[in-house]
């Protein structure tokens, strides 16, 4: 064996030890997470742990249980469910109106000039500095005083005002990434500005939608604070207050925490795979060379 | 009077401050191939703009067969448009970068797809149909670009520096194809480009730009022949013109640096003035030691030869023979050939007598 061949070993060696590290730190906290919720109470906190899962679904039962009762929610386990659906419907809406909003605004900053198309949106950037949590109080006593709280559209309202400053300008600068000509053959062509838009840029700008959606979808999703503040009545709770709901009880289950855990965090994972395969072949497909 | 084609009255355009087209009138007839010709920065790209209605006027009227346009949006202007970059659909293939606009129009599929076989067949691209433009060579997707120009049958075309991504072969190519494709469409060609070589191949009519101003409108020879200024004339033609600044005598000659060139224009004696005389019509004979002119360097390029000689108002390129006799360092005077000096005002460069007014002249 020569030196270089023994090196090459080595360096590769190394890459795997490296990445299986790596993997281990990423998914060893989603499989106990996986072994806890499957595993019935009593065995939950077996030391040594079991690392084979025990596939008492038991948990799972408990949380979806609420799905087939009419009854009043009982038990934190029993809003789970209802917060899953709350927050389905507020992520979506706040990634659809940031991919709405980012899309118009963006192109607007990027396209147009007009008194302050320079400097608005490196503000927009700037707010991102601003800390959310300044932003609670203010939005709790306004939301508050239009009756705002404890709904939907209120939440939504609310976590629009985080995202859409940076959808705006992430969708600027994937239109910035579109040469000018392209819109101005469209022109030539017939277009109007608004078919313009519709018709020739947005479609080439589709990688930077689904960057937008989905990143305004995960923020939404993951909100922790402003779901807990303004939507505290049980029926409007959304789930990541559902989840840390679980967490407070008397009668602590680790189970029905994992459970409920895994549930949260299913969605975003699946979007996050679905709209990968997306965005790859989005940028692979898209201006290039124009 | 209605005027059929596009005429351009007092038309400006600013920029903030800077004021890029200067009150230009321009009429382009109906059917013509006219180039807009200039160094970068001229404005010549911007007043295509403007004709096209990508950019709006700050001043003037555009009328196209005597209708203001103006105002209006460019889809409701019927003008067609090649763009340097060429600005092909990335995401659409070739075929649907060609029919968009019938599309967009409404045209029913038969007809689309007709015109659009149509089109693809006179620029020879058939076989691309299918793919999309990054699966294209910068010829083919120039092609594309042509044919999106002309499925619409409109009746002015605007080319913003179509050739200028070719590499010189193929746009020796396209230059004829253009050329053929405007006698078989009948349509307006606008043209913009500084190459002077496009304009002068291609153009019924060259409009010179410079510095937001038209300098020339003419036909491609009187262009080289009459220049109306010191810009146009050394501008237009490679290599250029050569130019000596220095006096007008009253007996008819030329005067600086002690020499005196006859150039047969007898008028009052004036300073400051500006000879002009393409290197064609240069010639360098060789003379004893002591003549004023040296060879600085002979470029020997097979169907003719460029001498560059040194006098002591300047350097001087004549164009001669490819056998030409002269080498390195060899003494020499300069002959212009009858009638082939212009004279220019050294202050404002406006053309004071052309070529054909004077007769030619000998130094040394």
């Amino acid at each position: 064996m020569t030196g270089r061949t023994r090196g090459r070993l080595v360096s590769r060696a190394l890459r795997v030890i490296v990445v299986t590290a790596l993997l281990l730190w990423v998914l060893l906290p989603f499989y106990f997470l996986l072994l806890v919720a499957l595993t019935s109470k009593a065995d939950s906190l077996a030391t040594p742990p079991r690392w084979i899962p025990a596939m008492d679904f038991g948990s799972f039962e408990k949380i979806f249980d609420s799905l087939f009762s009419s009854a009043p929610a009982s038990s934190p386990s029993d809003l789970i469910i209802p917060g899953i659906q709350n927050s389905a419907v507020v992520a979506f809406f706040v990634a659809l109106l940031n991919i709405v909003i980012g899309s118009m605004g963006g192109y607007a900053f990027a396209r147009f000039r007009f008194p302050g198309s320079r400097v608005v949106p490196g503000l927009l950037l700037g707010t991102q500095l601003v800390p959310v949590f300044a932003l609670v109080v203010p939005f709790y006593v306004i939301l508050r005083s239009v009756n705002l709280t404890d709904s939907n559209a209120g939440i939504v309202i609310a976590h629009l005002s985080f995202t859409v400053p940076f959808s705006v300008w992430m969708m600027r600068s994937f239109f910035k990434g579109i040469p000018i000509e392209v819109d101005r053959a469209a022109m030539i062509d017939g277009c109007t500005r608004w078919q313009v838009f519709y018709r020739v840029v947005l479609p080439l700008a589709r990688p930077g939608l689904i960057s937008v959606g989905l990143f305004s979808f995960m923020v939404s999703w993951n909100d922790f604070l402003f779901a807990l503040v303004l939507n505290s009545r049980t029926d409007a709770m959304l789930i990541q207050p559902a989840i840390s709901g679980l967490y407070n009880v008397r009668e602590q289950s680790f189970g029905i925490m994992a459970a409920g855990t895994l549930l949260a965090a299913l969605p975003t994972m699946l979007l996050a795979l679905i709209s990968q395969r997306f965005l790859v072949r989005g940028l692979t497909s898209g201006v290039g060379k124009v | 009077m209605t005027v059929s084609g596009i005429e351009l009255k007092q038309v400006s355009k600013r920029f903030g401050e800077s004021l890029i087209v200067d009150s230009i009138d321009l009429t382009i007839e109906d059917g013509s191939f006219t180039v807009l010709l200039g160094p970068s920065g001229c404005g010549k790209t911007t007043t295509l703009n403007m004709i096209s209605g990508l950019e709006e006027p700050s001043g003037g009227k555009i009328l196209f067969d005597g209708e203001e346009v103006q105002d209006l949006a460019p889809h409701k202007r019927d003008v067609a448009m090649v763009f340097q970059s060429y600005a092909l659909y990335p995401n659409r293939t070739v075929e649907d970068n060609i029919a968009f606009a019938l599309k967009l129009r409404k045209t029913p599929a038969a007809e689309i797809r007709e015109r659009v076989d149509e089109a693809a067949e006179m620029l020879g691209i058939t076989p691309l149909l299918r793919r999309r433009p990054r699966q294209l060579s910068g010829g083919q997707q120039q092609r594309v670009a042509l044919a999106r120009a002309i499925v619409r049958r409109p009746n002015v075309f605007l080319l913003d520096e179509p050739l200028s991504n070719l590499d010189a072969k193929l746009r020796a190519d396209m230059r004829i194809s253009l050329r053929e494709l405007q006698k078989k469409l009948k349509g307006t060609f606008v043209y913009v480009t500084h190459d002077q070589g496009e304009a002068m191949s291609m153009a019924d009519q060259v409009v010179v730009m410079n510095g937001g101003l038209v300098q020339q409108d003419a036909r491609p020879l009187d262009l080289y022949r009459r220049p109306a200024n010191r810009f146009v004339a050394g501008f237009v033609g490679t290599p250029s013109m050569n130019f000596i600044t220095g006096g007008l005598g009253g007996d008819g000659s030329f005067t600086r640096d002690g020499l005196s060139i006859p150039v047969g224009w007898s008028r009052p004696a004036r300073e400051n003035v500006t000879l002009g005389v393409r290197p064609e019509d240069v010639t360098l004979t060789p003379a004893a030691e002591g003549a004023p002119g040296r060879v600085r360097m002979v470029e020997r390029l097979g169907v003719e030869a460029i001498v560059v000689a040194a006098f002591p108002f300047g350097d001087v390129v004549a164009r001669t023979g490819p056998d030409v006799d002269l080498d390195g360092d060899a003494p020499v005077t300069m002959e212009i050939g009858k009638g082939k000096a212009h004279l220019f005002d050294s202050g404002d460069g406006a053309a004071i007598a052309l070529g054909d007014a004077m007769t030619g002249g000998r130094n040394g």
